[in-house]
């Protein structure tokens, strides 16, 4: 069994669920204290599959991208982003797909799409404009293990593909 | 009038010469220390009566605070007091613990951090290495296992970056952050860092100790990190040789001060 850290970063508008989505999955020990000053805080997961130990080190961005000249600073290192809108705010999605580009830049990131607050909407709703790789629901916990674990697998290839080359 | 008090016992233990003691010595000496504070205590069940008491004893109490008596002792009668205090304020309705706290401050003419900083050796408790992009942990030394060390070495990361970015007109980066009881001293070599937590005061002797084995362990372990294609990889091995190279730092850290 061998450890890997990864530091994966959560963009998205304010209010579409990215702190929600980290509550689900974590277990979190520290305080909002420092959240709103300093605009991010940092939280772990860890995943274990096969023969790796992932830790996931996930670092929930408040407020607007890029706005903040430290965050630029928070995105360094990261191996992969999370761009999260909230389903029934179409202009969420807009945003954070602009915003996400912009954030990769050259970067070879790992990124995903999420749309969030699902439960919100009715079966008939459709979303099949939303070009996204999940759907979750923080409130329900719907697909939440789901996304970070792909997120974890992805990584963890990545880094194979990367050995054998 | 009785013979001899407990506290009579207390202060004949605490104003002995401790400089020529060993270790064990130390540590009998603890468990009288103990037996006599509990005596004491449970003789002097009355918040007020023991204030009294502590309040007769002041100056005797205030020698025993003096720099030479060693640091066990210190950090432990800290530590009792704080315990003292903190069961009285539990256990009477009375009084509230603000006011034995200023009773407290009356009586040594502190307040109890002042008075936690002129005990306050410094006692590192964890030195992270960090990787200064992505804030993840390369490695650790521990002293105790309370804190998650990822997450404490992600949030530094972003405390630094915060404060670098907002300082960076001034040209000086973050070198000694202040969280609570704890303090925490940065050193930056190149794309990595050391975060050092520790509580006490940051004293000359403690920084020359602290920036020597630093540079000396950076200076071995140098070609490794280059040679380490994947960091995110690194923390195991990077642990285990901190664990050597630090526990000696506080074995001499120790006795260096006393
Ligand atoms: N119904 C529903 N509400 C959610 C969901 N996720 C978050 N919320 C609510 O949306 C609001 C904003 O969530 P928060 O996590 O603070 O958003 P952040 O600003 O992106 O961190 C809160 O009131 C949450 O309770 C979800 O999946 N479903
Ligand atoms: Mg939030």
């Amino acid at each position: 069994m061998h450890e890997v850290r990864k530091k994966i970063i959560l963009i998205g508008s304010v209010g579409v669920g990215k702190t929600s989505l980290i509550r689900r999955f974590v277990h979190q020990e520290f305080t909002d204290e420092y959240h709103s000053t300093i605009g991010v805080r940092v939280d772990k997961k860890t995943i274990t599959l096969d023969d790796t130990k992932v830790h996931l080190m996930i670092w929930d961005l408040a407020g607007e991208i890029l706005q903040n000249k430290a965050y630029q600073a928070y995105l360094k290192g990261s191996s992969g982003i999370i761009g999260i809108f909230d389903v029934t705010r179409p202009a969420s999605y807009q945003l954070i797909n602009e915003s996400l580009q912009n954030v990769k830049g050259s970067q070879e990131l790992l990124s995903i799409m999420v749309g969030n607050k699902i439960d919100l909407l009715d079966e008939t709703t459709d979303i099949h404009g939303y070009d996204c790789e999940y759907f979750t629901s923080a409130k329900t916990g719907e697909n939440v293990e789901e996304m970070f674990n792909l997120i974890a697998q992805k990584l963890v290839k990545k880094d194979e593909k990367f050995k054998r080359i | 009038m009785r013979g001899i008090t407990p506290i009579d016992e207390l202060k004949s233990l605490l104003l002995q010469d401790y400089r020529q003691q060993t270790e064990r010595d130390f540590e009998k000496l603890r468990v009288k220390v103990l037996a006599s504070i509990e005596k004491l205590e449970k003789e002097i069940y009355e918040p007020e009566r023991l204030a009294v008491h502590i309040s007769k004893s002041k100056s005797q109490l205030l020698d025993i605070l003096a720099p030479e008596i060693g640091k066990l002792i210190k950090n432990y009668l800290a530590l009792e007091i704080e315990k003292i205090q903190k069961r009285i304020s539990d256990t009477t309705d009375k009084f509230s613990y603000n006011n034995v706290k200023s009773r407290f401050k009356a009586l040594f003419g502190l307040e109890s951090k002042e008075r936690i900083d002129l005990l306050g050796f410094p006692e590192i408790i964890d030195i992270l290495m960090i990787d200064k992009d992505s804030g993840l942990l390369l490695g650790k030394f521990s002293t105790e296992e309370k804190i998650d060390t990822d997450i404490v070495a992600g949030m530094f990361n972003a405390i630094k970056s915060f404060a670098d970015t907002a300082f960076e007109n001034e040209g000086n980066e973050l070198d000694l952050i202040h969280y609570n009881d704890y303090k925490i001293k940065l050193h930056v070599f190149g794309s990595i860092y050391y975060a050092t937590i520790f509580t006490g005061r940051y004293s000359p002797e403690f920084q020359d100790i602290l920036n020597t084995d630093i540079n000396n362990f950076t200076d071995k372990i140098s070609k490794e990190l280059i040679n380490q294609q994947n960091k995110e990889q690194i923390t195991s091995k990077m642990s285990q040789l901190m664990n050597k190279e630090f526990t000696h730092t506080c074995t001499r850290l120790e006795r260096r001060l006393f």
